[in-house]
């Protein structure tokens, strides 16, 4: 358990010069059981612990199966191609504290979602290894790829896919990368792509914010960033998958189909800024006014 | 000492042929031509700020008295000090008697541009709502420009805050709270831009409260306060602008607004809002005012408790009832029984409605005429507001269209 009062949320003192803040326990940390269509996903995760002044609230997941219509929309400020829809399944945030009165030093926040194509494309079988991998990089193209800082020299916001792997425990088709921030503090996300069924993957993105200012080195020296990423992979460690029969099925035929095809060992990070095709899967040359008519 | 090259004089920089030279002695010389290297870049715009006011001296320095010029001593023979402080630097010149300027030093940071990109110096962001991670984020937008959209609305932020994305996740729900605004829903899906001031303390409040009465001598804002005025005026011509202050990004504000109507800039397509100010919110409405702004029926939002946001809103009162055709006589003294429910407001308007009525007490001298003129419609009003304010929700409820009508004109 996190000691309440040597890493209290009140902030009485200012902030040392370095620190190690601590935030939720894994070991009492529940496990969240999720049925999604069929497909049971398994992890654990701390309860939600926000921070004293957080706007956003918890969702909770259910206990019922869910299943899939249409989905949702995803903002177009951060989705402006709209070729991918969502449901949101769970949210939570974990906040963490430095020592004695230093108060509040940044947060992780879990985010669980399924994806599918707003066009649903007949082809696409997202069980298979190299569909996983692409529509992956085209999903974090969609959200991210856009985001120019300098139309000039055409710097982006962010970069990805960083430290490429798949989740060592699973048997199923997955994998999973980082996201980070090209300047100032690099913030970085943890995704993991889990197909669930021929059309729909479950993505997971573990956000780590650590809350300072300054240069990369300059903020993990002032927060160190080791506490949020042993609370990262402590969760990607825990999960577990079980496929529905469906699934189970279409896996069995793609393995007999083509016996060798497996997610790639190494994807350098992908050349940004980019766009993504109205299909969802598409990685286009950047426009900056390519999705204006739909705004 | 020895070379045959004839010894330079002081380089004229501005005012060579019209207006007043503006000299710079030879040390400050390179600082400055690094400077207008810098500014020759649009990413540099706090560069080209700092240049431009420096040049700007051979117009005088009367239209720039009010805010980012620090007077110093005035000597004997009529030469005298002062400091301005530009974003990325500070400049100590001297006014000479025969009216001349004469830049002596900088203290110029050249780095600025990568301090603002690490969020350690003033800066305008995105802010956004990123559901795909369920949190807000903040995306420095390099030329300080706000996003070219029609009702754009944009936070200035307290300080105090870690970095810019801390910022926008406390002032999301403030920002959703103004009138004009349009609620969460909307503030969630279109975001807003927020120009953020790091630091480590808040701006005004009762901790620092000689400061907060006055926000446009705090000279700790005036780096930002520039760069806000430049922002804003950058955006003069977008329809709807919403400035949208959170607690102590008030003093921002103000001196911001303040800066473009001493240089005659109007702002009639725009709007303002305080959300509880800890600055004196009378100080930003006269600059409001001044500015052309056009308020909504609320200025601003202050709680009960805040003593520095509701010291003054008598007289902001009384000012905004003098400036503005829209806010009557009726809407001021509905205003003026709203701040008596705060704390402080009950004292100080039972105060001054006695001594205007003759008893000796302690107003604020501004409001004490007015409470004159209109102490009968304020105690009209206060009737209307302690006895009917089920009477209202009756009418509300019973006639709808009647209430309407009445609404507006409270």
């Amino acid at each position: 358990m996190r000691n309440f009062i040597k890493y209290s949320k009140l902030k009485l003192r200012s902030r040392p010069e370095s620190c190690t803040p601590v935030g939720p326990n894994f070991d009492s940390a529940r496990e969240v059981k999720v049925n999604l269509a069929g497909t049971l996903l398994e992890f654990r995760a701390p309860r939600h612990s926000p921070l004293p002044n957080e706007s956003i609230p918890q969702l909770r997941a259910n206990s019922r199966r869910y299943e899939f219509g249409s989905g949702d929309f995803i903002n177009p400020n951060c989705l402006p191609s709209e070729s991918w829809r969502h449901t949101a399944i769970l949210s939570r945030k974990w906040g963490f504290y430095g020592p004695w009165f230093t108060g509040y030093m940044g947060q992780v926040s879990g985010y669980l979602e399924v994806i599918q194509l707003a066009r649903p494309s007949e082809n696409a079988n997202f069980l298979h290894p190299k569909a996983l991998e692409s529509a992956s990089l085209a999903y974090i193209t969609a959200l991210l790829g856009h985001e120019v800082y300098d139309e000039g020299t055409g710097e982006t916001y962010e970069t990805a896919p960083l430290n490429w792997s798949t989740v060592k425990q699973l048997d199923c088709p997955n994998l999973q990368f980082d996201s980070e921030n090209t300047f100032s503090a690099a913030q970085p996300c943890r995704h993991i792509f889990i197909p669930i069924s021929r059309s729909h993957i479950a993505r997971l993105a573990l956000d780590i914010h650590q809350s300072a200012a300054g240069s990369r080195e300059e903020v993990d020296r002032k927060v160190s960033p080791e506490p949020f990423k042993c609370l990262v992979n402590n969760i990607v460690d825990s999960i577990k998958v079980t496929l529905s029969p469906e699934a189970q099925a279409d896996l069995e035929d793609i393995k007999r189909l083509h016996p060798g095809a497996r997610v790639s060992e190494t994807c350098p990070p992908l050349k940004w800024p980019a766009d993504v095709g109205k299909d969802g899967l598409t990685i286009l040359e950047y426009k900056p006014k390519r999705y204006a008519s739909i705004a | 000492m020895f070379s045959n090259t004839a010894p330079r004089g002081e380089l004229v920089i501005a005012g060579n042929h019209s207006g007043k030279p503006v000299k710079i002695t030879q040390n400050a010389e390179p600082v400055y031509r690094e400077l207008v290297k810098l500014a020759k870049s649009s990413k540099n715009y706090w560069a080209q700020i700092t240049v431009k006011a420096i040049n700007e001296l051979s117009a005088g320095r009367l239209h720039q008295n009010n805010i980012f010029i620090k007077p110093g001593a005035m000597y004997r023979d009529g030469v005298e000090d002062f400091v301005m402080v530009l974003p990325g630097c500070k400049v100590t010149c001297e006014k000479l008697a025969s009216d001349e300027f004469k830049i002596l030093g900088f203290e110029a940071d050249l780095n600025y541009g990568a301090l603002i990109n690490q969020q350690q110096k003033p800066g305008l962001y995105e802010a956004k709502k990123d559901n795909t991670r369920n949190r807000w984020i903040a995306r420095r937008q390099p030329s300080a420009k706000i996003k070219t959209e029609k009702d754009r609305l944009v936070a200035i932020s307290d300080s105090g805050y870690e970095d810019a994305s801390d910022a926008a996740r406390t002032a999301s729900p403030r920002v959703a709270d103004a009138p004009m605004s349009g609620g969460g829903f909307r503030v969630d899906s279109n975001g807003f831009d927020i120009h953020y001031t790091p630091g480590e303390k808040r701006i005004g409040g009762m901790k620092n409260y000689r400061r907060a009465i006055r926000p446009n001598q705090n000279e700790l804002l005036h780096e930002s306060a520039l760069l806000l005025a430049r922002t804003m005026y950058q955006a003069k011509d977008i329809q709807g602008v919403a400035w949208i202050s959170e607690f102590g990004g008030s003093g921002v504000l103000t001196q911001a607004m303040k800066i473009l109507a001493d240089r005659g800039v109007e702002l009639k397509k725009h709007t303002a809002f305080l959300y509880n100010p800890t600055t004196s919110p009378n100080e930003a409405a006269k600059a409001a005012h001044a500015l052309g702004l056009k308020l909504d029926r609320k200025f601003n939002k202050t709680k009960m408790m805040n003593i520095v946001g509701n010291r003054d809103q008598l007289e902001m009162i009384w000012n905004r009832f003098r400036n503005e055709r829209e806010y009557t006589l009726l809407k001021a003294s509905s205003d003026v029984v709203a701040h008596g429910k705060s704390l402080q407001g009950l004292g100080a308007t039972v105060g001054s409605i006695a001594a205007a009525a003759g008893l000796t007490m302690t107003a604020p001298a501004a409001a004490t005429a007015f409470l004159a003129a209109l102490g009968s419609a304020a105690a009209l009003a206060g009737i209307a507001a302690s006895t009917t304010k089920m009477g209202n929700t009756l009418v509300e409820n019973f006639l709808p269209k009647h209430h309407d009508k009445l609404k507006s004109k409270f």
